[in-house]
C-alpha cells in the first residue's frame, strides 16, 4: 500500500485523530497529578506551620518555666552561700556570737530546703551550679514525643511536591507541542505530515515518560 | 411569467468557496494548536508564579512565629538576668553596705563573698556587661542585643521581605491568570470563525490572532519583570546596626546603616534607623547647646525625609520628622509634617501637642490654643470612654500627656535661658518671645499637668478650681545640733532652716518644703509629685487628704533618713502640689553632684 493512496490516507488521518484524542486525556491526566501534587505541596506546608508553632510554644514555656525555677534556684544558692560562709566562720567564733551565727546558718539552711520546693533539684550539679540548658534541652525532647516540633521535613516535602507539580506543568506543554504536532500533521496534505505527526509521537512519548518519572522519584 | 435566474452559485464557486472554507478551519486549527500551547506556557508560569508565592508566605510565616519565639525565649533569659540575678546581686550588695555602716564587717564580708558568687548565675553578670567595680548598673541593652533582640530583628525583616515576595510572586501569578483568560478568548474567537462562510470569519481570526500577540507581549514583561527585594546581607547588617542602636552606640550604628545604605539604596527601615541614631547623638549637647546639636540634627531629617521617600510614610516617621524640624526651628516644615502625620492618624494626640508646641513657639497663639484643646478633648475621650466600659487607657497614655507638659515646659525653659540636659526646644532666637505667650506657657503647663492628675485619679476632667491658695515653696533643712542630731522644738516638730537658692550639698538625706496656704478644707486631696532632672520618681509621689486646717504653714518632708546607705541623687528637683487635682504650686531645689 502507498503512501498516498486513500486507504493509507485515511488510515494516517484516523490514527492522528486517535493520537490527539489520546494526547488530550493524557495532558487530563497530567494535570490532575499536577493538581494532586500541588495540593498536597499545600497540606505539607501547613503542616510544616504547626510544627513551627509548636516548636515555638514549646521553647517560650519551657523557657519561661525554666528560668523562673532558676530563680527559685538563685534564692537557694544564696542561702546555701550565706550558711556555708556562716559554717565555715563559726570555727573562729565563740560564746554570743557564736550562738547567734549558728542560728542565722540554721536560717539560712532551713530556707534552702523551702527553695528547692521551687525548683527540680534533679538539675542541680555537683558543682552546686544549676543546669539551665540541660533543663530546657529535656524538655523539648519530652515535648517531641507528644507533638511534632520538627517543621524542617514538611518543608522540605512541600518544596519538592511544588517542585513536582511544576514540573508536570512543564510536561503540559511537551503535551501541547504534541498536539500542534498532530494538528499540522492532520491539516497540512503534504509528505511532511509524516514526520510531524512522528514529532508528535515522540513529544507525547517524552511527556509520558517524564511525566511518570517525576511522578516516581 | 417571467424568468427568474437561479438563486445558487454556479458549481465553481462552491469549489473554490469549499477549498476557502476547508484552507481556512485549517489555519484555524493550526491557530488553536499554536495557542493551547502559549496557554500551557501561561498555565506553566503561573503555576510556578503561585509556588513562589506560597513558598514566600510559608517563609513569611514561619519567620514571624521565629521571631516571637525568639523574643519571648530572649526575654525569659534578659528578665532573669537582671530581676533575679543583678537584682539579688544589688539586695546582698545594698546588705553588705548597711553592715559596712553598723560596723558588722565580719558579717557584711560574708555577704559579699555570697555576692560575688553570684555574678557567675548569668552571663549579664560578667563581663562585657557589668564591671562590680564600676558603680555602673549591668549593660542590660547590650545583653538584650546579645542575646535575641538582633536575631529578632534579623527574622523580623525576613518576615517583611518574605511577605513582600509574596505579594511580588502572587501579583505575577493572578497576571497569568489574566492571560490564561485572554488566551481562552482567543480560542472562543478562533471557534467562532468556523461558523460563518463570509468575510466575518477574518473578523473573528484577526481578533483572536491580535489578543494572542498582545498577551505574549504582556507575558514577557510580566516574564522580564525583575523580583527585586533586600538582600540577606543587608538585612542581616541592618539588624546589628539595630543592635548596636539598642546598646547605645549610636556612632557605630550610623556606620553599620551606611552599610546597609550601601547594599540596599532602598532600604526604608535602614533610613528610618540611621535618623534616629543621629538624633539619638544630640542628647547630651541639645539641652544646654542646641546650636551645637543642629548639625546632627540636619542629618537626622534628611533620613527621615529619606525614609519617607522610599517609602515609609507612616505616622511615627512624620511624628519623629515634626520634631526634628520643630528643634531645628524649621516650624513651617514641622507644621506641614505633624499635619501630614495626624492626616495618617488623627487619634495621635502627642503628634497634635507637638503642633501645638511648634505654633507656640513661631507665635500663632490662637492656632496652638485649638491644638492643645484638640489633644485634650482626644485624651478625655479615650480615657473617660475605657473607664465607662470598665477599662483601662493605654499606659503609654500617660507619657505622651506627661510630655506634652514637658515639651511646654522645656520651651519655657529655653525662653528663660534655662535648659536643661533634657530640655528639648528650638534654639532661643527662634522662639516668638512675647508676654502673651509667656502667660500662655504657664497657663497651658498648669492645665496639662492638672488635666492628668484628674483624669489618671478620677477619669474626669478636673472639676472646679479650689480655693486653695499655697505660697511659694521655700525649701529647708531640718536643723542639726553639733553632734548632728536633728533638733525639735517644744512641741517635738522639726525645726527646718530655708536654705539659700534652694540648692543643698550631696548626701542631703531630708528636705523640708515650707510654704503658707489659705483656703483649704478638710479632706481635700492633696497629691505631691517630684520630678528628678525632668522625670517624675513615683516612689516619692504622696497622695493623701488635707488634714491641717483652713489656713497656717506646714512644712512637708521628703526623706531618706530611714537609710543608711541612701541619700538624694544629685540633679535638680521639681516639686508640684495638687488639691483636688489641680496643681497650684510648685517650686525647684537643686542637689549638688558629689565632690
Amino acid at each position: 500500500m502507498a503512501v498516498n493512496s486513500p486507504r493509507w490516507v485515511k488510515r494516517f488521518e484516523v490514527s492522528v485523530s486517535i493520537l490527539t484524542a489520546l494526547v488530550t486525556m493524557l495532558s487530563a491526566v497530567v494535570a490532575w497529578r499536577a493538581a494532586i501534587a500541588g495540593d498536597s505541596a499545600g497540606n505539607a506546608d501547613f503542616a510544616g506551620i504547626g510544627a513551627s508553632i509548636n516548636l515555638q510554644e514549646s521553647r517560650t514555656l519551657n523557657s519561661s518555666t525554666t528560668y523562673q525555677q532558676y530563680r527559685a534556684f538563685t534564692n537557694y544558692f544564696r542561702n546555701n552561700e550565706l550558711g556555708n560562709t556562716l559554717a565555715d566562720a563559726l570555727d573562729n567564733a565563740s560564746g554570743e556570737e557564736r550562738t547567734i551565727m549558728e542560728r542565722d546558718r540554721a536560717m539560712n539552711l532551713d530556707q534552702t530546703i523551702i527553695d528547692q520546693e521551687f525548683f527540680e533539684t534533679r538539675y542541680l550539679n555537683p558543682d552546686g551550679t544549676y543546669a539551665v540548658q540541660r533543663q530546657l534541652s529535656e524538655a523539648e525532647a519530652e515535648d517531641a514525643q507528644s507533638k511534632d516540633i520538627d517543621p524542617e521535613p514538611h518543608f522540605i516535602l512541600a518544596d519538592r511536591l511544588r517542585a513536582k507539580s511544576n514540573l508536570m506543568v512543564g510536561m503540559l506543554i511537551i503535551m501541547a507541542g504534541s498536539l500542534w504536532f498532530y494538528t499540522m500533521a492532520s491539516e497540512i496534505k503534504h509528505v511532511i505530515r509524516y514526520p510531524l505527526a512522528l514529532m508528535g509521537l515522540l513529544c507525547m512519548l517524552v511527556g509520558v515518560i517524564g511525566t511518570f518519572t517525576i511522578e516516581v522519584l | 411569467m417571467t424568468d427568474e435566474a437561479p438563486s445558487e452559485k454556479p458549481l465553481e464557486w462552491h469549489e473554490r468557496d469549499s477549498e476557502e472554507s476547508d484552507a481556512t478551519k485549517r489555519l484555524v486549527s493550526i491557530l488553536i494548536a499554536t495557542t493551547t500551547i502559549i496557554a500551557a506556557l501561561a498555565a506553566f508560569l503561573q503555576t510556578d508564579a503561585g509556588g513562589r508565592a506560597t513558598q514566600a508566605n510559608r517563609n513569611a510565616q514561619t519567620y514571624a512565629i521565629e521571631a516571637l519565639g525568639t523574643r519571648a525565649t530572649g526575654q525569659s533569659i534578659v528578665d532573669y538576668g537582671w530581676y533575679g540575678a543583678a537584682k539579688m546581686w544589688y539586695d546582698l550588695n545594698t546588705q553588705a553596705s548597711t553592715l559596712d555602716g553598723t560596723g558588722e564587717k565580719a558579717i557584711a564580708e560574708r555577704v559579699r563573698r555570697t555576692r560575688d558568687k553570684i555574678t557567675t548565675l548569668s552571663p549579664l553578670l560578667a563581663e562585657p556587661y557589668f564591671d562590680p567595680n564600676s558603680g555602673f548598673y549591668p549593660h542590660r541593652t547590650g545583653f538584650e542585643a546579645d542575646t535575641f533582640l538582633v536575631k529578632a530583628t534579623e527574622l523580623s525583616e525576613r518576615y517583611k521581605v518574605a511577605a513582600t515576595l509574596n505579594n511580588i510572586w502572587n501579583d505575577k501569578a493572578n497576571t497569568y491568570i489574566v492571560h490564561l483568560t485572554l488566551l481562552a478568548v482567543a480560542l472562543a474567537l478562533y471557534g467562532l470563525s468556523t461558523a460563518p462562510d463570509n468575510w466575518t470569519r477574518w473578523v473573528f481570526i484577526g481578533a483572536g490572532c491580535a489578543l494572542v500577540l498582545v498577551t505574549l507581549a504582556w507575558m514577557a514583561m510580566t516574564i522580564t519583570t525583575p523580583v527585586q527585594v533586600t538582600s540577606n546581607q543587608a538585612i542581616e547588617t541592618y539588624a546589628k546596626g539595630y543592635g548596636l542602636a539598642w546598646r547605645g552606640d549610636y556612632k557605630e550604628a550610623i556606620a553599620t546603616y551606611d552599610e546597609v545604605i550601601k547594599l540596599a539604596p532602598d532600604y526604608a527601615s535602614a533610613f528610618y534607623e540611621r535618623g534616629s541614631a543621629h538624633f539619638s547623638l544630640t542628647s547630651d549637647v541639645l539641652g544646654e547647646n542646641p546650636q551645637a546639636a543642629q548639625a546632627e540634627l540636619r542629618l537626622s531629617a534628611a533620613d527621615y525625609e529619606a525614609a519617607r521617600k522610599a517609602g515609609k510614610e507612616d505616622g511615627s516617621v512624620n511624628w519623629n520628622l515634626g520634631w526634628i524640624y520643630y528643634l531645628l526651628g524649621f516650624f513651617d516644615e514641622s507644621v506641614t509634617t505633624s499635619r501630614r502625620a495626624l492626616e495618617l492618624d488623627p487619634n495621635l494626640f502627642a503628634v497634635r501637642c507637638n503642633l501645638g508646641v511648634t505654633l507656640l513657639a513661631d507665635g500663632k497663639l490662637d492656632e496652638a490654643r485649638r491644638q492643645y484643646a484638640d489633644a485634650i478633648k482626644i485624651v478625655t475621650d479615650r480615657v473617660v470612654a475605657a473607664r465607662s466600659e470598665g477599662k483601662e487607657p493605654p499606659s503609654s497614655l500617660w507619657f505622651y500627656l506627661n510630655s506634652c507638659a514637658a515639651d511646654v515646659d522645656s520651651l519655657n525653659r529655653r525662653l528663660n535661658d534655662q535648659g536643661r540636659f533634657w530640655t528639648q526646644a528650638p534654639p532661643r532666637e527662634l522662639i516668638a518671645d512675647t508676654p502673651e505667650i509667656r502667660t500662655e506657657i504657664q497657663r497651658l503647663i498648669s492645665e496639662i499637668r492638672t488635666m492628668l492628675v484628674s483624669l489618671e485619679y478620677t477619669g474626669k476632667v478636673p472639676g472646679e478650681r479650689p480655693t486653695a491658695n499655697i505660697s511659694a515653696f521655700h525649701f529647708s533643712t531640718h536643723r542639726q545640733d553639733k553632734d548632728g542630731n536633728f533638733v525639735y522644738n517644744d512641741q517635738n516638730l522639726p525645726i527646718y532652716d530655708p536654705v539659700e537658692n534652694a540648692t543643698f550639698p550631696s548626701g542631703t538625706k531630708k528636705v523640708g518644703i515650707l510654704y503658707d496656704y489659705q483656703g483649704m478644707v478638710k479632706g481635700q486631696k492633696e497629691i505631691w509629685k517630684i520630678y528628678r532632672n525632668g522625670i517624675e520618681n513615683p516612689s516619692l509621689r504622696v497622695v493623701a487628704e488635707w488634714g491641717l486646717g483652713e489656713q497656717g504653714t506646714a512644712v512637708k518632708p521628703i526623706s531618706y533618713t530611714y537609710s543608711t546607705v541612701f541619700s538624694f541623687a544629685s540633679g535638680e528637683y521639681t516639686v508640684e502640689l495638687y488639691i483636688d487635682n489641680h496643681l497650684v504650686q510648685s517650686g525647684t531645689f537643686t542637689v549638688e553632684e558629689s565632690k
